[in-house]
């Protein structure tokens, strides 16, 4: 894999930019005119580079303070549990004991689906309050046939009439309830 | 707690380590004092190697499991001494780089800009909470349970979840990460990814150390580290900044290939490719089209000699036993946004053309929209260098721009040959998948004014 090509000369420091002239020797075609040689030499390229330079550094620095605030703010700021932090995130989008309780209520090796109704004023849309939960669900089995589930928990939707027998209705917060089914595959 | 910031830890040591011996067999690292100065590329080539080794593991059916990932670490290990050991790879010796006064100051204020951007992004990564996106609730964080809970990749599990063609990289990645903290724990993954952007970073000065000026490298990875698209992303937990990670560095490495085709560059390349490869359906073609304009440009330069830069093929082709897995277990393997947008009839096309427009247009016009302008100095001084440059090394200039070029232009030919709506999606989608070219950018313009410093006219 190896073919190496021979090492170029050294790289430049910023106080070249004061020789404007390009060198001889650094491979330049020679214009004859100053201003093609202006154009062409290596100095010029230093000086372009050195403004450059000079252009981020400032507004890096100009920024800088703004990061500092918010990281020295963040080194002060109260800490969370690890288990309180993995929660907390979704709080944004809905009390989060429900889901909490959930995990506690439906049990690790069950088969479970979701049901969405619609009589809640500020819930999830469907699509998020099924990934929201299974999310939180996970490693139970997830099913979108009731028929085949041994656990329905509903979001925001009355148990009488999820069209299936039930034995158990656990309330896990606002709207949220686990429901043993008397359907669904035995383990 | 103690044991979830001690599994963080030890999940770390095993991408450190691995990725040191990688540097080892490379010839980039010889395990003296001075190494550790690679100590950000180490982790980030750790990174990459292993998430794409454990992901390669899971689709040929393998459990994983902490004991999993420590085979796979210690095998790489073993493998990258023994190369080291019997067939060391030598590298060109380094130029010194001469010290001045202003060189010196940009540096240390350089360097200082860039300490306090991070300890400020290591903070916040403890302490704030993490963001649950959407996509993240939807799509990675569920894959992320099923390695974890699972211990593979459960097809009925995986297609349940919306976008199952996705490659693996990134659930692997965080279900490794709750294998070893014991628990399914996403509030410590925003420590895990502003470690590994941090490594970028450090990745970045330490590659363009080789070949340019301090003075130029310091300040420009210090704006590219408080830009808002670069800093906000460090704690995102959704793959497109790693994805930017990853090309970035995949870019800088095939860059420097042009300018010394040493076998190293094509190593850490076909590393950082197949990570990106299997980090995102985008990863994939942007890593191709990588990969295709730097074998053009090799052969430009160096003819026959530009043979072995097809290894970098490895790199996308990590994408075949990603398919072949699809197939294999029956999972949806295409987005059906994208099965049917009939290329090949002119009335389809033509109908497209105000949409190909529009998404141009969107994905340029992104950047500037924050009042922080960082982003836009990024864009117009790369600019600006790329002219300045491109007389001195066209064949490498050329290429650096063809390559972002060409993934803007099939990153818009892909969204305006769907069947979803531009407006919205993009909204969402643009200014996290464009920060792929910024960084790429950002990352690459210094190394474009350091080669061409370096070079005497058209040579390269």
């Amino acid at each position: 894999l190896t073919s190496p090509v021979p090492s170029a000369g050294p790289s430049d420091a910023p106080e070249r930019v004061a020789s404007v002239e390009a060198p001889a020797a650094n491979g330049t075609p020679s214009g004859t005119g100053g201003h093609r040689r202006l154009l062409a030499g290596r100095s010029w390229l230093v000086a372009v580079a050195a403004l450059v330079a000079a252009v981020e550094l400032v507004m890096a620095v100009t920024r800088t303070p703004f990061y500092a605030r918010v990281g020295n703010k963040n080194l002060h700021a109260p800490k969370l549990l690890v288990r309180d932090a993995d929660v907390d995130a979704f709080v944004y989008y809905d009390p989060t004991f429900a889901m909490v309780a959930a995990q506690y209520a439906i049990p690790r090796n069950a088969t479970y689906t979701i049901v969405v109704g619609n009589e809640g004023k500020h819930a999830m849309v469907p699509g998020l309050a099924i990934d929201v939960y299974r999310l939180f669900l996970m490693p139970r089995k997830y099913t979108t046939d009731i028929k085949k589930a041994q656990w329905a928990l509903t979001y925001w939707k009355s148990s009488e009439f999820l069209g299936v027998p039930y034995t158990t209705e656990l309330g896990l917060g606002p709207g949220v309830n686990a429901v043993k089914l008397s359907t669904g595959v035995r383990r | 707690v103690t044991r979830i910031y001690l599994g963080l830890l030890a999940n770390d040591a095993i991408y450190l380590v691995t990725g040191y011996a990688f540097l080892f067999a490379a010839g980039l690292a010889r395990l003296r004092l001075r190494d550790l100065r690679l100590v950000g590329l180490a982790y980030l080539a750790g990174w990459a190697l292993i998430g794409t080794a454990t992901s390669l593991v899971l689709m040929a059916g393998i459990e994983l499991r902490p004991v999993t990932v420590v085979i796979v670490s210690v095998l790489t290990v073993a493998a990258c001494a023994v190369v080291g050991l019997r067939r060391p790879n030598e590298l060109p010796a380094e130029a010194a780089s001469p010290w001045s006064a202003p060189g010196i100051a940009a540096v240390v204020v350089g360097g200082a800009v860039i300490a306090i951007a991070a300890a400020a992004a290591v903070a916040t990564a403890f302490s704030s909470v993490w963001v649950a996106e959407f996509d993240l609730l939807s799509a990675w964080l569920p894959r992320a349970e099923i390695v974890y809970y699972l211990h593979h990749l459960d097809p009925a599990q995986w297609s349940s979840f919306i976008d199952p063609w996705y490659p693996p990289l990134s659930p692997v990645m965080f279900g490794t990460t709750f294998e070893f903290v014991g628990g399914f724990h996403p509030s410590v993954l925003p420590i895990q990814q502003t470690v590994l952007g941090i490594a970028f970073v450090l990745a970045a000065l330490v590659l363009l150390d080789r070949f340019v000026p301090r003075w130029i490298s310091f300040p420009s990875l210090a704006l590219l580290i408080v830009t808002p698209w670069f800093w906000w992303r460090l704690q995102s937990l959704l793959p497109d900044q790693t994805l930017a990670y990853m090309l970035a560095a995949a870019a800088i490495v095939t860059v420097i290939w042009l300018y010394e085709p040493n076998g190293a560059w094509l190593a850490l390349g076909v590393v950082f490719l197949s990570a990106g490869t299997l980090t995102k359906l985008e990863g994939f073609a942007f890593a191709l089209l990588l990969v295709v304009v730097v074998l053009v440009a090799g052969f430009v330069l160096y003819r026959r000699r530009a043979l072995p830069a097809l290894w970098l093929l490895l790199g996308p082709a990590a994408m075949v036993p990603w398919r072949l897995w699809l197939d294999t277990h029956h999972v949806m393997a295409t987005n059906p946004d994208f099965n049917q947008p009939r290329l090949l009839d002119p009335g389809f096309l033509a109908r497209r053309v105000g949409a190909f427009g529009h998404a141009i247009r969107l994905i340029l016009g992104v950047p500037w929209g924050h009042s922080f302008k960082a982003t836009e100095a990024l864009i117009v001084i790369g600019g600006i260098v790329f002219v300045c440059v491109v007389r001195r090394i066209p064949v490498i200039a050329v290429a650096a721009v063809t390559w972002i070029g060409l993934m803007i232009l099939a990153l818009a030919a892909t969204y305006a040959t769907s069947r979803v709506d531009l407006g919205p999606y993009f909204s969402f989608t643009a200014p996290r998948v464009g920060g792929t070219f910024v960084v790429s950018a950002a990352t690459l313009t210094p190394l474009l004014l350091g080669l061409a410093l370096r070079t005497s006219n058209g040579h390269r």
